[in-house]
């Protein structure tokens, strides 16, 4: 076995879940000017309801569908019910709120499902692929071509979509959406339902590989809005910036080992940052 | 049937009132001004009527219905458009994607839509030339054109217009003003201006906002 | 917070804390007090950093744990306890001002995950080096144990007491208005010439301080650390617990710690159910009591109290604040100087070859539609920009390359929409300003500086109002007029006169002229065309970041161009 070309394709498949995590932070960040850090608790809510439905004994055909249906639900609620009613409040406020939110989430989780981690089969079987001295599971390979196919689709949707044209009218200047007849709410629940169904897809593809536990919100939360800031919070490029971080994520743990892991990519965040930043006015916070 | 008709209708930003007690009547088809100083409550107004700000007292009707619980964006699917302050076009949008952004609001059928779409570029042959260009690129009259015609598409009753020759150069202010000449007739308009020349040209009516009042000039 | 506040605190606190030690409150005992009082010493910290100031960071359990981890370490190779301990404390605290040094600079949403990210490193380095750190089963603390409860009950008070004495002693007076004015507006304290990024790592630093010192006894007292106790969800509980005592409060960590402490102690530790309690009442807080426990408690004593600032003794003005001498206030000479200033944002010309000379003594006009780049320029000469080329030379003084706070002292500035302090008095708005300019007064003097400008400027009046209380123009006015403290050499207003009723277009008009004879410079950009032509004496007109004509008022006012320009006169 080649670690190498392994440690990629293993990048290539955390890659595709960060991709997918970050188009959706980024969809729910533009049309509401809010950095949801309960965004990961989408994928946490995803994977342990496909993993408790699938415990009972229901097909991958039913508890997918309403494992991703759950996430969207909760991202759902938290538009409408934690950031909507308070619009006009300060965005570090907001940010607090979804905190709270994320916190809140974790604490139900560990009372519904437990601590323990779970997870649940493949649903994509059969022999592993065989590339370079690599070994790809088929549920891998779904991992990768579904998670950066539906990636791309949500762009080209927002690029190309009478409906997509909305979102990005109501992302730069909700004001003159609405005069032109746009509902910003609604337009606003499309994102979130949006980001939650990508949540609960990654978890969905993702957890049967590896496992999820209560905890696992905030850690997505992070890489998602790593990648994101990244790749400067446009989605295409957001895209590209996860399927890199995962990439390099693998390839730290290749050769620096995986304790490494955290402090580099917290590291390359931090340097992302301050490169984004020296854009920014050299006394001032920015343009007055 | 009068149009537009607010009654004693007051408005402002949360404790603070901007304008009070302005009774104004709007008839079919007829074009009206309004005149006054920065910071007089004009833009206040127009928001207030387009739904973006709630009123504070009073009562607004559009063909005699009640439109006060309706939202900003259910009053400009029933003809109440508004081409806001600084035209607020949406820059990253390519000029033919912002006027798409009116068609599931407009009261124009979708086939009526598309006729429609082919006649504002008529009116605006600039805005054909650039088509595929992004908002942002614009000049800033081509910016008040496609602002003004991303309007139009709402097929409007009434058409607010907020200071819409502000920044342009005199060769833009007078085909902003020949175009608008051109539409007068076919729907009302409600101009707030500083410019009162402007204003002289188009106006049946024009009244003046001082100190939060609005009065009748000539 | 006034001092009859805090002696009241104070004395309340130590009547509960008898209490408490008496063992009358069910189920307190006085290892819980102990205990408590540590946490909120710690929390003290994230009060100043998060609560003051209003940085999201949301990482301050690492700081805890790290000097217990750093400590325990040197315990361990043989490092006597009188040393690891201070060595622990200062490693973790130059640790922070590195950390801040870099995340202070960057926009909040970075600093929040910074910091939370920093958290899951320090977590995920204890994990991974259990035969230094005890891995998941934890480092155990023996030195503890050599004291008794009752003395670690006082060692715990003591500290309290003492983080609670240092935090009064600092957080008052110039540093209270400058980490409010921060909190509220950072570009406007950095026209007054606060150094946000410097003030903002310091209070990063002092606030880990408070959060290492409690931590490094905390766990020396419970005698072992796990890695959760740097991890994230420490922190966010930290979070919680403070908004529920009330962040911005001095009394807001000590009541928070206590309330969650107490909880659990009574509710039998609820520990199944600790995370969801501790995420709903975070929640709950955020949404509805913004303010925590303290802000409930304390808004009827203020209302009893009467929220008003102190009024200070008059003192007679013996210190001058002149921030230049005063031979360069010779009207006519040279004051301000643009040298073929060019400014693009990504390609965007928002201004074009530009040059200006405004002279002392002068109030010069900037004229041009929305978007012909006069606030660009404004932006420019503050340092708020850097130009893109071009120079800036304010008395024959290169300033291009100052950073704003270093030039602040020379150039007042007011803003379109004036941004005042909400929660500060007016009179506390204008000392601000004469903090940045003459840190070295008292107190007393520069009240009394800021008084006489009101003064100066007919406004003294409103005063010991709240800003709250003031309208709209008159807030303008105050702007101005703190922008003048000083004597300024040049005083940039970015349209005065919006939204002025005419009583108080003469009040500015009038404003204006005094600055004039003070020797002033004073640049205006305003559409207010009438008001222009009578307070100015010379300017330019900008369209689309171009000048398209310059000279007297009259000349510029008369010109062809310009009419079309700016009246919209349809040839």
């Amino acid at each position: 076995m080649n670690p190498l070309t392994q440690s990629l394709i293993s990048g290539l498949m955390s890659g595709a879940v960060y991709a997918l995590l970050a188009v959706g932070l980024v969809l729910a960040f533009h049309t509401t000017r809010v950095v949801n850090l309960a965004h990961g608790e989408s994928f946490a809510i995803g994977g342990l309801v496909a993993a408790t439905l699938a415990d009972a004994g229901l097909p991958a055909y039913v508890f997918a569908p309403v494992a991703i249906a759950a996430s969207v639900l909760f991202l759902l609620a938290v538009e409408r019910f934690l950031l909507r009613p308070r619009r006009s409040w300060p965005i570090g406020n907001l940010i607090l709120v979804t905190l709270a939110a994320a916190f809140l989430t974790r604490g139900v989780l560990q009372l519904a499902m437990g601590v323990d981690p779970l997870s649940f089969p493949r649903m994509f079987t059969g022999a592993p692929f065989r590339i370079a001295g690599g070994v790809l599971p088929p549920q891998g390979l779904a991992l990768i071509v579904i998670g950066v196919t539906t990636a791309v689709a949500v762009t080209l949707f927002l690029l190309f979509t009478p409906l997509g044209r909305k979102l990005r009218a109501v992302a730069e200047n909700p004001d003159a959406a609405e005069l032109l007849g746009v509902n910003v709410d609604r337009a606003r629940s499309l994102a979130f339902g949006i980001a939650g169904a990508l949540g609960g897809l990654s978890a969905v593809l993702l957890v049967p590989l590896v496992s999820v536990d209560y905890q696992a919100g905030l850690g997505m939360t992070l890489r998602g809005f790593i990648a994101a800031a990244l790749g400067g919070m446009a989605p295409a490029t957001v895209i590209l910036a996860g399927l890199g971080l995962g990439l390099s994520e693998a390839l730290v743990t290749n050769y620096a080992g995986a304790l490494a892991q955290d402090p580099i990519v917290f590291i390359a965040l931090i340097a992302v940052a301050v490169w984004q930043s020296r854009k920014i006015a050299f006394g001032g916070t920015g343009r007055a | 049937m009068t149009l537009l008709e607010t009654r004693n209708l007051s408005g402002g930003y949360r404790a603070l009132t901007i304008f009070s007690d302005v009774n104004l009547t709007i008839e079919p088809n007829t074009i009206t001004g309004i005149l006054g100083p920065n910071g007089a409550g004009k833009t206040t107004l127009l928001k207030t009527l387009a739904g973006l700000l709630k009123a504070q007292s009073g009562t607004i009707r559009l063909d005699g219905n009640d439109v006060m619980p309706l939202s900003a964006h259910d009053r400009a699917r029933h003809g109440i458009a508004l081409v806001p302050e600084g035209r607020q076009i949406f820059q990253g949008l390519t000029v033919k994607e912002n006027l798409g952004i009116p068609r599931s609001a407009s009261r124009f059928s979708a086939v009526e839509f598309d006729r429609r779409f082919e006649e504002i570029l008529t009116i605006f042959p600039r805005l054909r030339e650039r088509l595929g260009q992004l908002g942002g690129g614009l000049s800033g009259g081509e910016q008040q054109m496609l602002a003004i015609g991303r309007a139009l598409l709402l097929d409007p009753k009434v058409l607010m217009l907020d200071e819409p020759t502000q920044g342009l150069a005199p060769i833009m202010v007078s085909q902003v003003l020949s175009s608008l000449e051109a539409l007068r007739g076919r729907f009302s308009m409600l101009i707030v201006e500083q410019n009162r020349d402007f204003l002289d040209r188009l106006s049946n009516s024009k009244f003046v906002f001082r100190g939060g009042k609005l009065e009748q000039t000539t | 917070m006034s001092r009859a506040l805090s002696i009241g605190v104070a004395a309340v606190t130590a009547v509960l804390l008898g209490v408490a030690w008496l063992g009358w409150i069910p189920g307190v005992t006085s290892s819980t007090i102990t205990a408590t009082a540590l946490r909120a010493l710690a929390l003290m910290g994230l009060n100043l950093i998060f609560g003051v100031v209003g940085m999201l960071a949301f990482g301050q359990a690492a700081f805890m744990a790290l000097p217990a981890y750093f400590a325990g370490i040197m315990d361990r190779m043989g490092v006597p306890l009188l040393i690891a301990l201070p060595l622990a404390l200062t490693m973790v605290v130059l640790l922070a001002r590195a950390v801040a040094e870099v995340l202070v600079r960057l926009p909040g949403v970075y600093l929040a995950v910074g910091t939370l990210g920093f958290g899951m490193v320090v977590e995920g380095l204890a994990r991974a080096f259990p035969s230094w750190t005890g891995g998941a089963s934890g480092l155990v603390f023996e030195h503890g144990r050599n004291f008794g409860t009752n003395v670690w009950c006082a060692i715990a008070v003591v500290s309290l007491a003492f983080g609670v004495g240092c935090y009064v002693w600092y957080v008052r007076g110039a540093v209270w208005r400058r980490l409010r004015a921060i909190r509220h507006d950072e570009l406007a304290a950095s026209v007054l010439g606060i150094d946000v990024h410097r003030e903002k790592a310091k209070i990063f630093t002092i606030g880990s301080a408070y959060s290492a010192v409690g931590g490094l006894l905390l766990f020396h007292y419970v005698g072992v650390l796990i890695p959760e106790d740097a991890g994230v969800v420490r922190s966010l509980e930290q979070i919680g617990t403070l908004l529920l005592g009330g962040a911005g409060f001095l009394v807001g960590p000590i009541v928070g710690a206590f309330l969650v402490d107490w909880f659990f102690v009574i509710s039998g530790y609820a520990a199944r159910y600790e995370l969801v309690i501790y995420g709903a009442t975070f929640l709950l807080v955020v949404m509805y009591a913004p303010q925590g426990v303290s802000g409930l408690l304390l808004r009827p004593w203020k209302r009893l109290a009467g929220d008003k600032a102190e009024k200070a003794p008059v003192v007679e003005i013996r210190h001058s604040v002149a921030a230049v001498s005063s031979d360069s206030r010779v009207s006519g000479r040279p004051c301000l100087l643009l040298h073929n200033v060019t400014q693009s944002f990504g390609g965007v010309h928002a201004l074009v070859d530009i040059s200006l000379d405004v002279k002392a003594g002068e109030v010069f006009t900037l004229v041009g539609p929305n978007g012909a780049g006069k606030t660009t320029l404004f932006n420019i000469v503050s340092g708020v920009l850097r130009p893109t080329s071009g120079r800036t030379l304010l008395d024959g003084v290169d300033i291009t390359d100052l950073p704003v706070h270093r030039r602040a002292a020379l150039i007042g500035r007011s803003f379109q929409t004036p941004r005042l302090v909400p929660e500060l008095s007016v009179l506390a708005n204008v000392v601000l300003r004469v903090d940045q300019l003459s840190p070295k007064l008292s107190e007393q003097a520069r009240q009394a500086i800021a008084l006489e400008q009101l003064r100066m400027f007919e406004l003294e009046n409103l005063s010991y109002l709240s800003v709250a209380e003031v309208g709209l123009g008159q807030r303008k006015l105050i702007d101005i007029a703190r922008a003048a403290v000083g004597n300024p050499p040049i005083v940039l207003l970015d349209e005065p006169a919006v939204g002025l009723t005419s009583a108080e277009l003469m009040h500015l008009s009038e404003m204006i002229r005094k600055l004039k004879r003070q020797g002033c410079a004073v640049v205006i950009v305003e559409h207010n065309i009438e008001f222009v032509s009578n307070i100015a004496d010379r300017g330019i007109v900008l369209d689309s970041g171009r000048e398209i004509a310059r000279g007297t008022v009259r000349d510029i006012m008369a010109e062809e161009s310009v009419k079309a320009a700016y009246f919209g006169a349809l040839s």
